[in-house]
């Protein structure tokens, strides 16, 4: 049995650790607030991190803020116990070093997740990609949008990261980058933000992000063009079902993928499968880097109007 | 009036040749083409006469012209039209190069004639319908387009550089170009752009991307890469999204068609049943000759649009940005 120790309010996360075979949910740290925490759960609450020294927890899933996560991480790793948590690991290169060497020194294995990679459809893109269906690469199109989720997080770390990851684990390094970025209001004072991103890749192909917070509902989209065919996915329309309700709003959240298994259940079953092994999870964090420094790169672009190399590759 | 055409390389000549045929005031009388084999062909087809000789048949009365050779003979067929002091419709780009679309603009004010440039996706519905809604406000202030002129590898002059002056960079960012400048009235302030070829082996680009500020602020993405694959169900796409702080509208300019699944040919394709777009360009520029108006696409505006072009290689050649230039 895996223990997960869950560290801030993401009741996704708890109701989706609460479906994964040979995990239990032995700790919820939430600070003050417990009301969030479905009635099943509600003993489990602590009040801080500290507690969980005297459990014996495998691995904490940490569910907090970008800003927070080095302070929490710095006093976890302390203890021994292993990590996950969603990219982007911290808001800087820095930050995001500082932490790593941190867990290596302590021995704790970090787990920097991006759930993009566990969604089917772009799983199965890079699939297909590492097979060849599409040829030598030549110019890929990605898209993502939502609305403005209000708040002070840019629309590069926001909707950036994920894409950023991915691409990266896809198609390889980038050489250099182009951006640029808008951020507007509304008439009725609401923000909308707005970023048009090109790579160029190490093997010289091709890639534009767009990423859009004017947007009325989720969408992605990909279109990757090679030299022997182009695959492209649009989740507006790759939707199974169609639901129209006359004389009511749907209530019916059709949003999500339909899928029995969500793209982070099939992340955290992925963590939990190897914690079982091995006693710890997968450590992927030097990954976690390179979305970071593309993003900073990216803002830099934005902010000088010039191109911006990425100078030297991670290891 | 009697019309011509002269030059059938660019494909877009048939569907010229084609509405002035049907055109109720128009005739189609004659046509020059350097390949005689196919110049005689388009005139037994379209029921007009052959010239072999360029002068022979600008000495007739023939009142208006649409050229549709090759990219780099533009300039000298403009000249030699406008000399003849013939009404000129000039298929894209005006020129392979700024100083000479600037002297055939300058030629054809001499000389009193029309220049209009063939930039027919102002005449698709949908996207006249966007540029009233845009330009009515609907979706606020407008603050980015993510545009794309995709096409399959057209093949022939159009990868010979000296002929056709660039590849997929030179024959795709125009269109969208020109409907930017006309939709948003605005200009662009700075280009960066990289191309590469990598979809076939030719010598000319096949690939690439340009980002784009324009003087207002607004940030402008143009894919104008030949990298619809073979099996496509079409030649291309013509697509923006124009995103404002009130909302966004997205135009697909082809999106009018059906599909055909074709046991017959082994293949899936479009089959456009829209208004077509060079019947409104054809019958503007007939409209335009007759009533001895302006072109509401001027040379001027197939100058600014081939300047874009030009800064664009020029970025990609410096990987840098690059700062337009209005000629």
């Amino acid at each position: 049995m895996v223990k997960v120790a869950v560290i801030g309010n993401s009741r996704k996360h708890l109701e989706t650790w609460s479906n994964i075979k040979n995990v239990e949910v032995i700790a919820i740290v939430s600070g003050k607030s417990h009301e969030w925490i479905p009635e099943a759960h509600q003993k489990k609450a602590v009040s801080n991190a500290e507690e969980l020294k005297t459990m014996d927890v495998d691995v904490v899933d940490l569910c907090v803020p970008v800003n927070e996560r080095a302070e929490w991480i710095q006093q976890i790793a302390k203890e021994g116990v292993h990590i996950i948590c969603e990219t982007p690991l911290a808001e800087t290169m820095e930050k995001a070093s500082s932490i790593i060497k941190e867990c290596e020194a302590k021995k704790v294995h970090l787990f920097v997740g991006n759930r993009r990679r566990y969604s089917p459809e772009y799983a199965d893109a890079r699939n297909q990609v590492n097979n060849g269906n599409v040829g030598k690469l030549g110019v890929t199109r990605l898209s993502s949008g939502a609305p403005h989720p209000g708040g002070e997080e840019d629309i590069i770390t926001g909707l950036g990261m994920i894409e950023f990851d991915w691409l990266l684990w896809t198609f390889g390094d980038v050489e250099r980058v182009m951006a640029k970025h808008v951020k507007k209001k509304r008439r009725d004072g609401w923000p909308v933000e707005y970023a048009l991103i090109t790579l160029r890749h190490r093997d010289q192909s091709f890639t534009q992000v767009e990423l859009n917070w004017a947007k009325t509902t989720k969408e992605t989209s990909f279109e990757i063009s090679g030299d022997t065919g182009m695959l492209t996915f649009n989740s507006n329309e790759s939707n199974p079902i169609s639901l129209q309700l006359s004389g009511s709003e749907a209530d019916v959240d059709l949003e999500e993928a339909v899928l029995f298994k969500s793209a982070l259940e099939r992340q955290l079953e992925h963590v939990a499968a190897f914690v079982e092994v091995q006693n710890k999870p997968v450590k992927r964090a030097d990954d976690a880097l390179k979305p970071i420094q593309l993003a900073e790169a990216a803002r830099k672009s934005a902010e000088t109007g010039q191109p911006v190399s990425i100078e030297g590759v991670l290891k | 009036m009697k019309t011509a055409i002269i030059s059938f390389a660019h494909m877009h000549a048939l569907a010229y040749a084609k509405y002035l045929v049907e055109h109720p005031e128009a005739e189609l009388v004659a046509i020059w083409d350097a390949d005689s084999t196919r110049g005689k062909e388009m005139a037994d087809r379209f029921g007009s006469d052959f010239y072999s000789d360029l002068d022979e048949l600008l000495k007739t009365d023939v009142e208006a012209v649409i050229i549709c050779s090759e990219n780099v003979n533009h300039k000298e067929h403009v000249f030699k039209a406008a000399s003849y002091k013939k009404q000129i419709l000039c298929e894209k780009p005006i020129a392979t190069e700024i100083a000479d679309a600037k002297e055939m603009i300058q030629v054809c004010d001499e000389h009193g004639v029309i220049l209009q440039v063939a930039y027919p996706v102002r005449f698709v519905p949908a996207i006249q319908k966007v540029k009233d809604l845009v330009q009515a406000g609907k979706i606020g202030e407008v603050m980015a387009v993510n545009a794309t002129n995709h096409g399959q590898m057209p093949g022939g002059w159009f990868v010979e550089k000296e002929l056709s002056g660039g590849g997929s960079a030179t024959d795709h960012i125009v269109h969208i170009m020109d409907v930017l400048r006309w939709m948003l009235k605005d200009e662009v302030k700075t280009v960066y752009a990289e191309f590469d070829t990598r979809f076939y082996d030719i010598e000319v680009e096949d690939a690439g991307l340009v980002t784009l500020e324009l003087e207002s602020g607004v940030i402008v993405s143009i894919d104008p890469s030949w990298s619809r694959p073979k099996t496509f169900p079409t030649w291309g796409d013509v697509t923006m999204e124009i995103v404002g702080t009130e909302g966004t509208i997205a135009v697909d300019a082809y999106k009018q068609h059906s599909l055909l699944y074709n046991d017959t040919d082994g293949k899936i394709q479009q089959m456009p049943w829209a208004e077509d777009m060079d019947a409104g360009l054809v019958n503007d520029f007939i409209d335009c000759v007759k009533n001895d108006r302006k072109p509401f696409i001027s040379g001027t505006d197939g100058l600014r649009t081939l300047e874009v072009v030009k800064a664009a290689y020029e970025a990609d050649e410096l990987k840098e940005t690059v700062l337009l230039k209005r000629n």
